[in-house]
């Protein structure tokens, strides 16, 4: 079952209201080339159960993997990521987009992934820490800076810090000091390892 | 230095003095050190910046089944039916546990007292009364929410000034005292003390109840297999989470194994096995199958963790030349319900311990209040106790008129004024004489003073403050490491303890190099696992680095004598000429010779045993107060309409002898004053009194610090005053600076506004109500 076709035949409200929020943030996000159209569904058999509300299909690249999956349509990204795809680096420290650990990037947005649905991320490029390398390299920049800032103690906010300092270098070369401050504030550190987080990202910034 | 050569023990009822074992003394380092003092980086920097690191509550094993916990509704009530029809139809459903299956099971705190895992009687809001398990997570969950209870309700109190009004408290601190009586602590005679002077200061104290928050919550997964357990948990402490849960299952401690590679913080929350480990084990065995048990952000916030809330009268006495007479003080804090726990909260050994004073008196009640029990949390006791203390010396400075940083510089007590023991300080110099003295000189602590005294007051007020800290972080005995050098030159370095983010593996591993001459990134760590290394105490209390770290380098000097032999033979050169270092043995150039070297790995390889193996054991502690020492200084703009407290300068210097890895010094101090900002300015768990629920369990609404909330200008600085009590000449790190950091910035609130602020956290409202008075508002 296609997206569309699960979206035509399911005209309730929360479904719409998803949608809604679908096309919101692909707004927000910068044009990007069209993703072609999933391949049409196959025939159909006849003994397919009736379409309900509860899965949806997912077409989507993952760390630069295309990836084709049924899923119930209240999985989160992170239980996709983490469960469904085995993504460990995707860590879960609140459940409720709090603490920002489970951040990972849609289209290079950040997003906590534990309050953000699968359905949101369909046709789109997300990232988790195990992707955030640059194709061909070991390391991001940004890796790099953190192990040479000690920007880490336990290591349980790394992945997520440093996806969302990912996206705000990127839309952001030049971040000054507040500009890193403002786009790393929804990641809690408890360790207190902002220093030299802010040392690390700092370093990475062409700023100065 | 001596070491302490007995340690008294009871043996059926007889004591007994152990003699320590006879240890070979290994010399300090000389001058110049090649690895110990580098900022070398994190040995597990790579696998944590590329998410490889898995953390226990990453782990998914085949197979493996959910366990959650149902929680009570109620602050205080006795449960009159417990309705699980609903749950066992969830799909997934596989099993539910209640208190009759346990009731014979508890968890014990450090001096024995109990907590039930899973209760009838609930005694406070989020007690465990079931546990559940299911398919997946949110069966499991789902499975929880369907249960149905009903409860008697009873009456209870979040409130410990109340309870101990009604007589409801034990005695605190490490002394148990039976149900009420105080725990009382007295030297000289302050009666007569207080009677003589001529200048007394009392007030009252307020610090609020704080969750340790690690980010990643508590989580234990557990397999059987065989008859062993297999628990992977994410703790501070492997060997105590294996005694503890041994204990709990009626199990041979080598049927249960540990593993805590990875956690993912724990701040004192993560030292024992906790109930999610005994269910996750418990249920393990009884399904056949692994049980993962985690707990939820909300439930961080009502399980048996967290700092107690404090309340403290000081009352000091003070000649007009600065000498401290006399301090006397009464503390109060929450120790839940059944006093598990209560030694957590006591604020009285740091009035008793910090300053020299010749009569002191302490009270400790620990209020049997009915909010989840206390626990460990970074410098427990001391960072409540730091709050009225430190302010009170800063008090009395202005009283009479002294520079707080000269008054304290005046009370410094040489002997530890509890023990009577020296305090270790060579060659004349004074830990916190030297932090005291270099942080004001980093800070312009004088020329700022005066800065701030002289200014008009405008809308934004500036004020700097300054606080002080003792902690007691010598480390010791027992810990025992294993280093095997293998035939490629790569050693491994086996540790039983925790890296709980603070740097041990790293640090490790730049000590066992400095001796063996193998380099950092050919040093695998293998630490934290029951099955593959000895044993040790978890990581706490800053002891880690200062119990582990001699052990590890007397283990590495084993290993470097048989280096040393092999290699003077094939270099045919004196031992005392041969250098280790960079992976090689190195004979330097002579006017006669060339230098020549030879591989690690080939002297392994030439070794009678074909691996190089060195075993370490820490020594004890000479017979001495061990304190490592810090000073804060910090720099506040208030705003007078808003009520906010912006921190714009802070100074930490700490002292704990030899740095060993420079960055990561810095790091715990930042990591430590942050989390002290947090408990200054923004930090409590808030109880609404006519439920007992606390009303802020997310991290939303309980607010620790973020990285807007760093001083502008931030200055963390090590100090080493030279300490030779154990062969790295190492102390403590973890907690000291945490201390004094609330303290600090209340001193620096006053010399702003020329208010006390005496209840913590420092939130704008209690600046606003300090300002404008609620009583003087129109």
């Amino acid at each position: 079952m296609s997206r569309r076709k699960f979206l035509a035949k399911g005209g309730i409200a929360a479904m719409a209201a998803m949608a809604a929020m679908a096309s919101e943030s692909k707004a927000a996000r910068a044009p990007k080339k069209k993703t072609p159209a999933p391949p049409p569904p196959p025939e159909k058999p006849p003994e397919e159960p009736p379409v309900t509300l509860t899965a949806v299909e997912l077409n989507l690249t993952v760390n630069g993997k295309k990836i084709s999956r049924t899923v119930p349509a209240g999985r989160t990204l992170a239980e996709f990521l983490k469960e469904d795809l085995g993504y460990a680096g995707v860590k879960i420290g609140c459940g409720h987009a709090e603490c920002g650990a489970c951040t990972v990037l849609v289209n290079l947005q950040p997003v906590y992934s534990c309050r953000y649905l699968a359905v949101l991320a369909d046709q789109g490029v997300v990232e988790t820490i195990e992707g955030v390398a640059p194709a061909g390299a070991d390391l991001h920049p940004i890796q790099k800076a953190f192990m040479e800032h000690d920007a880490l103690q336990c290591g349980f906010c790394t992945p997520g810090m440093i996806c969302a300092a990912k996206s705000l270098i990127a839309k952001n070369p030049k971040a000054e000091d507040e500009d890193i401050r403002e786009g790393l504030a929804g990641n809690l550190c408890r360790c207190g390892a902002y220093q030299n987080i802010l040392a690390a990202v700092r370093s990475v910034s062409r700023a100065s | 230095m001596a070491s302490s050569e007995y340690t008294e023990v009871v043996v059926e009822g007889r004591k007994v003095r152990l003699r320590a074992p006879a240890a070979e003394a290994i010399p300090a380092y000389g001058a110049a050190t090649r690895v110990v003092g580098t900022a070398a980086q994190r040995v597990d920097a790579l696998e944590k910046v590329t998410g490889r690191a898995v953390y226990p509550s990453d782990l998914r094993l085949p197979g493996m089944v959910h366990a959650r916990f149902v929680r009570s509704a109620r602050a205080h009530a006795r449960i009159t039916s417990m309705d699980l029809s609903h749950a066992e139809k969830v799909p997934g459903f596989l099993a539910a546990i209640g208190p009759s299956e346990l009731s014979e099971k508890s968890l014990k705190d450090m001096l024995g007292r109990e907590l039930p895992i899973l209760t009838e009687e609930p005694k406070y809001y989020g007690e465990e009364i079931l546990a559940v398990c299911a398919e997946t997570d949110d069966a499991a969950r789902a499975a929880a929410r369907e249960v149905r209870i009903t409860y008697e309700t009873l009456p209870f109190s979040v409130d410990p000034e109340e309870r101990v009004r009604a007589g409801q408290f034990v005695g605190g601190g490490w002394t148990p005292t039976g149900p009420g009586r105080p725990a009382v602590y007295e030297r000289g005679n302050v009666q007569k003390a207080m009677a003589a002077a001529n200048r007394i200061i009392e007030r009252t104290y307020r610090t609020a109840p704080n969750v340790h928050s690690s980010i990643e919550p508590h989580a234990a997964v557990a397999s059987y297999e065989e008859g062993r357990w297999t628990v992977w948990e994410s703790t501070q402490g492997v060997f105590a989470v294996r005694e503890e849960l041994a204990a709990m299952l009626g199990a041979p401690l080598l049927s249960v194994r540990v593993i805590g590679t990875h956690m993912g913080g724990g701040f004192g929350s993560k030292v024992s096995a906790g109930k999610y480990t005994f269910i996750a084990a418990y249920l393990a065995k009884k399904l056949g199958r692994p049980v993962r048990c985690v707990q939820d952000r909300s439930e961080e916030f009502v399980s048996p963790y967290g700092r107690p809330p404090s309340v403290v009268t000081i009352k000091a006495a003070v000649r007009p030349d600065g000498k401290l007479l006399a301090i006397e003080q009464k503390g109060i804090h929450a120790a839940g319900p059944y006093g598990f726990g209560a030694e957590w909260g006591h604020a009285e050994d740091m009035a008793a311990e910090m300053y020299a004073c010749d009569n002191v008196r302490t009270e400790t009640y620990a209020a049997l209040t009915h909010t989840p029990p206390p626990c460990a949390m970074r410098a427990p006791g001391h960072a409540q106790a730091a709050f009225s203390l430190e302010q009170m010396m800063d008090e009395i400075a202005r009283e009479i008129g002294m520079d707080p940083v000269e008054f304290r510089l005046k009370n410094l007590p040489a002997r530890d004024p509890v023990s009577g023991k020296p305090i270790a300080v060579p060659r004349g110099s004074h830990g916190l004489a030297e932090c005291l003295k270099k942080g004001g000189e980093l800070f312009q602590w004088k020329k700022r003073r005066k800065e701030t005294r002289d200014a008009p007051p405008p809308r934004f007020r500036r004020g700097v403050g300054v606080a002080a800290t003792a902690w007691s972080a010598g480390g010791g005995p027992p810990a025992s490491v294993v280093i095997r050098i293998h035939a490629d030159g790569v050693a491994e370095l086996f540790a039983g303890a925790a890296d709980i983010g603070t740097g041990t593996r790293t640090a490790l591993a730049q000590i066992a190099s400095e001796e063996t001459g193998v380099p950092v990134d050919r040093i695998r760590v293998t630490n934290a696992d029951t099955a593959l290394t000895s044993y040790c105490l978890p990581s706490y209390g800053s002891l880690t680095l200062a119990s582990t770290g001699p052990a590890v380098r007397r283990a590495a000097v084993a290993c470097r004598r048989q280096l040393l032999s092999i290699a003077s033979d094939i270099l045919e050169a004196p031992e005392k000429n041969i250098v280790l270092a960079g992976g090689r043995a190195t004979r330097p150039a002579s006017r006669k010779t060339p230098e020549s070297s030879v591989p690690i790995a080939k002297l392994v390889e030439l070794s009678a045993s074909r691996e190089i193996v060195g075993l370490g054991e820490r020594e004890g502690n000479p017979d001495m107060s061990i304190r490592s020492h810090g000073a804060q200084f910090v720099a506040v703009e208030v705003d007078t309409e808003t009520g906010t407290i912006e921190v714009t300068d802070l100074v930490a210097v700490n002292d704990s002898g030899r740095v060993i890895n420079p960055t990561m010094f810095k790091s715990q101090q930042y990591g430590g004053v942050t989390m002290g900002l947090g408990m200054g300015l923004t930090e409590e768990r808030v109880y609404d009194l006519e439920t007992g629920r606390p009303l802020n369990p997310n991290l939303t609404d309980y607010k620790v610090p973020t990285i807007l909330d760093q001083p502008a200008a931030f200055q963390a600085v090590p100090l080493e005053v030279p300490y030779d009590g154990n062969n790295l000449g190492a102390k403590g790190l973890g907690e000291p600076p945490i201390i004094p950091t609330a303290a600090a910035v209340a001193n620096a609130v006053y010399d702003a506004i020329g208010i006390r602020l005496a209840a913590l956290p420092l939130t704008p409202k209690r600046v606003i109500d300090a300002l404008h008075p609620p009583e003087s508002k129109p």
